[in-house]
Formats: C-alpha cells, sequence, structure tokens
C-alpha cells in the first residue's frame, strides 16, 4: 500500500473521510510513520548491507557518520583487498558501490568478523586497542553506534567491513512511498496509528482503539518469528526482541483505575 | 538520529494544539524540560555510550568524571586497559597506594563522591585517559539533537506526553498518561534487549 493509500484509510476507519476535521493528514502521517519504525524495531526486518572504510591505526568508528539508519549489526565481513573503483553493472561509475561493485573483491574473498566484547579483548590483551595487523577478527558495539574492531588494520593496508545491518525504515514522505516492511503487513500499520491518533482524546475512544493495537502487536509477534527463525539459521549476531515473553496486559487494556503515573 | 524540535512539534496535536503557542495548560519550555528529565532516566540503558579522553598529568591521580556521566564501562590509559578496583581491594594491596607513584594498573571510582576517578599508582608520565562511559544528552530547547536510532526518539514522545498528561490541572488524563507508561514500558524492554542496562 502506499501512504496514500494507508492515509485515506487510516481517516476511513476514524470517521474522517473527506474533510478531516480532527486529525490532519501530517497526523496520520507521523502515527503511521512511528508505527512503521516500531514494527522494524520489534521484528528487526529491514535488512540492509553497506561498507565501513577503516583507517589503519584506527579501532574505534560511530556508525552514524556511515549509516544513518542504522539500528543493529547483523554480520561483519572484513574484506583487505579494495582494487580499483567501484563500478556498475554496466561499467558507469556508480555513487553506491555497496550491492553493485564489480570491480573490488567480491563477498567470495572477505572473512567473517565475530562480535566480541571489550571485557574479552581487556582478558586477552590488556593493549588490544594498539594491535595492528590484518586481517580483523573480532568487532563489537558499544551503545547505539559506537563500533570497535580488533587487531585494527596496520597503517599500509586498506581494508573495509562489509555490514549487513538492522536498519530504520525509510519514513514515508510522499503518497506514494511505500512501507519497507513485508505488504501483508502494511495494514497493521492502520491500526497502529488509529490507536495512536485516539490518544489526542483518551477515554472511550482511546480504550475503543486498544484491540487495534493489540492487533498490530500480535502482527509484530508472528513475523519476529520468522525473522528470527531466519537469522539464527544465517548465524547473524543479533535476533528480535521476544515479544511472546513480554507482558502486554496492560498495554492493551484500559486502566479502569489508572495507578499513579510515575 | 534524533532531533528534539520535530519531536516536539508533532507531539503538539495529542496535546491539543497546532502550534506551540496553541498551547494551553503547558509551555513550550515545559515540554522541553519534561524531556531532558527524561533523559535521566534513559540513560539506565547502555544507549548513549561516549568515548571520552582526559589528559593526564604527572604526579595527579584524580581526575572529575564527565558532566552528564551515568556510568563508568571501561577505561584505559593511553590505550591500555585498567582494572577497577575499590578502596577496600586497595587497602589489602598496599598499605600507601593513596602516595603509591609507578605504573597505573587500576582505577578507582569511591575514593571521593561519585563524580572522581582516581588513579592507582600515581603516573609518573603525562597521558590519555580514554573513557566509556554511559551518558545522556542534554535537551534545552528545540536544537537538542541525540546520537541514537530514530525509534529512541519515539519513547521520549510518549515520556513527554504521559508527563504532560499527569500534570495537575485541566489538562490532566490520567488514562492517557498511564497508556503511556505502558508504551514507555514496552520501548524501555526493547532497550534493554538490544542495548543493555547500566545499572
Amino acid at each position: 500500500m502506499t501512504l496514500a493509500e494507508l492515509k485515506a484509510r487510516t481517516l476511513a476507519r476514524v470517521a474522517e473521510a473527506g474533510a478531516p476535521v480532527a486529525h490532519t493528514a501530517a497526523e496520520v502521517t507521523d502515527a503511521l510513520n512511528e508505527g512503521l519504525r516500531l514494527f522494524a524495531l520489534l521484528t528487526l526486518c529491514v535488512e540492509r548491507r553497506g561498507f565501513l572504510p577503516l583507517d589503519g591505526g584506527v579501532a574505534w568508528y560511530r556508525l552514524f557518520d556511515y549509516f544513518s539508519d542504522w539500528l543493529l549489526p547483523l554480520r561483519v565481513r572484513v574484506e583487505t583487498t579494495v582494487s580499483g573503483a567501484a563500478l556498475g553493472l554496466w561499467d558507469s561509475e556508480l555513487w553506491d558501490a555497496a550491492t553493485f561493485d564489480q570491480a573490488a573483491t567480491t563477498l567470495a574473498g572477505t572473512t567473517l568478523v565475530r562480535p566480541a566484547r571489550v571485557f574479552e579483548l581487556d582478558a586477552r590483551n590488556p593493549s588490544w586497542q594498539t594491535d595492528q595487523r590484518n586481517p580483523v577478527e573480532r568487532y563489537g558495539t558499544c551503545g547505539a553506534e559506537l563500533l570497535f574492531v580488533w587487531p585494527q588494520p596496520a597503517a599500509s593496508a586498506i581494508a573495509r567491513l562489509w555490514i549487513t545491518y538492522a536498519a530504520v525504515p525509510a519514513e514515508l514522505v510522499l503518497d506514494g512511498d511505500i512501507p519497507e516492511i513485508p505488504e501483508r503487513y502494511h495494514s497493521d500499520l492502520i491500526d497502529f496509528a488509529v490507536c495512536t491518533l485516539a490518544l489526542k482524546d483518551g477515554a472511550q475512544e482511546l480504550e475503543r482503539a486498544l484491540p487495534q493495537l493489540a492487533k498490530f502487536l500480535a502482527a509484530a509477534e508472528t513475523l519476529a518469528e520468522v525473522v528470527r527463525g531466519r537469522n539464527r539459521a544465517n548465524r547473524y549476531d543479533a535476533e528480535p526482541f521476544e515479544l511472546k515473553a513480554y507482558d502486554r496486559s496492560r498495554l492493551i487494556t484500559a486502566m479502569k483505575k489508572p495507578r499513579q503515573a510515575a | 538520529m534524533i532531533a528534539f524540535g520535530p519531536i516536539v512539534a508533532k507531539l503538539l496535536p495529542a496535546l491539543n494544539a497546532t502550534a506551540a503557542g496553541d498551547l494551553v495548560f503547558w509551555t513550550e519550555a515545559e515540554l522541553y524540560e519534561f524531556a531532558d528529565e527524561l533523559a535521566q532516566a534513559v540513560s539506565r540503558f547502555g544507549i548513549f555510550v561516549e568515548r571520552s579522553e582526559i589528559a593526564v598529568t604527572s604526579g595527579s591521580a584524580a581526575y572529575s568524571l564527565p558532566v552528564r556521566f551515568a556510568a563508568l564501562f571501561h577505561l584505559s590509559l593511553n590505550n591500555t586497559s585498567l582494572s577497577a578496583a575499590g578502596v577496600d581491594e586497595l587497602e589489602a594491596l598496599d598499605s600507601s597506594w593513596p602516595t603509591a607513584a609507578g605504573t597505573v594498573s587500576r582505577y578507582v571510582l569511591d575514593v571521593v563522591g561519585l563524580s572522581t576517578v582516581t588513579l592507582y599508582k600515581i603516573p609518573g608520565a603525562p597521558g590519555t585517559l580514554t573513557l566509556l562511559v554511559s551518558t545522556y544528552p542534554a535537551i534545552a530547547n528545540s536544537s537538542a539533537i541525540a546520537r541514537a536510532a530514530s525509534p529512541v526518539g519515539d519513547y521520549w514522545k510518549y515520556g513527554i506526553l504521559k508527563a504532560a498528561r499527569s500534570k495537575e490541572g485541566e489538562g490532566m488524563m490520567p488514562d492517557v498518561a498511564a497508556h503511556c507508561r505502558e508504551r514507555m514500558s514496552l520501548y524501555e524492554a526493547l532497550f534493554e534487549r538490544y542495548w543493555g542496562r547500566n545499572e
């Protein structure tokens, strides 16, 4: 479904079809985008691949400087030979060499880099942050964007990481934009948006909309199970959140006597 | 990347306003105050981890931790990792530990107050102390940003909405505030799963 269709159906569900009064098109778009982000966070269903150029003698990198949609690493491979300019399918240079890079060494020439934690490397060698040699053997992340590699590539070497990562989906802006999640889950974004729009009114409007939030979460749980199985088969380094084990009863039930807000 | 100006702007319809000037029961500054208070709650999770450096001077063992510091994960001097220790451990190790000078091998956080790190032994040469700290962003106005994935910004949206709807007055909506609290709990579970917890 396109954004235009999603908006129209959402407004119809809140009895605002035609000339919206209580909820503007911008509010609906924001609610749909929020549902899209939460769906991706719950399921890790949006994957991208890109490369991170490694600098000689540098162990730490800030990933948002390279991937603006970065969420979590799934698989990291190191490529230690980079040859020539990146060319497209028909030998024309492309600005994005990640997918159509014929001139560089193919993925067959890369080595899997396994995750590690800082403390594991400390136990191995307290001076691991100064080790320099090829190839990179371990990587790790700290926080939302810091990534470290060990050992660092030697100053004279050229190396880069091929990273498959879970990404934040592109925001829906134009009426023709299509959500990046599988199409059979597009209607679940409408359910999320309807419940989110009901926050403006609260009370009975919110209570009536809560079952739709439950439907959205159930859909996310279904896809997360599929993605988890796939990630395990692929031996990815991250898996989706276990929504099945999360007690969402308070989230999808109207609070008759709200507990004191913290 | 999270930009707090758009987060607050997109929140206004839920507060029955089309622009910041239309807010009746709150002010825009209040909304940013709510966001800033929530930043300290977000610091419980290992989302905002920064590497910061402190210049080490010869003969000086105590250094102040960064502002808006929540937790210290790792510390290294001249790229050599140091081990954490407590005062009681140093007392058992070396009775003259406060004045011992030599190769720095440990760091202590409980010598004086909560915002000072002390090195053991006292360094005899200048260097660079590199800290991996969990921190939290300062949110003062619409130009504030935070380096985290955009879904983290949605947590802030619900936190601000919860605080606004919890405020005593005619704008109070306890049911909405309670629901926002539950949505925040879901996000917190996600943050803990993906990025860990500092506590």
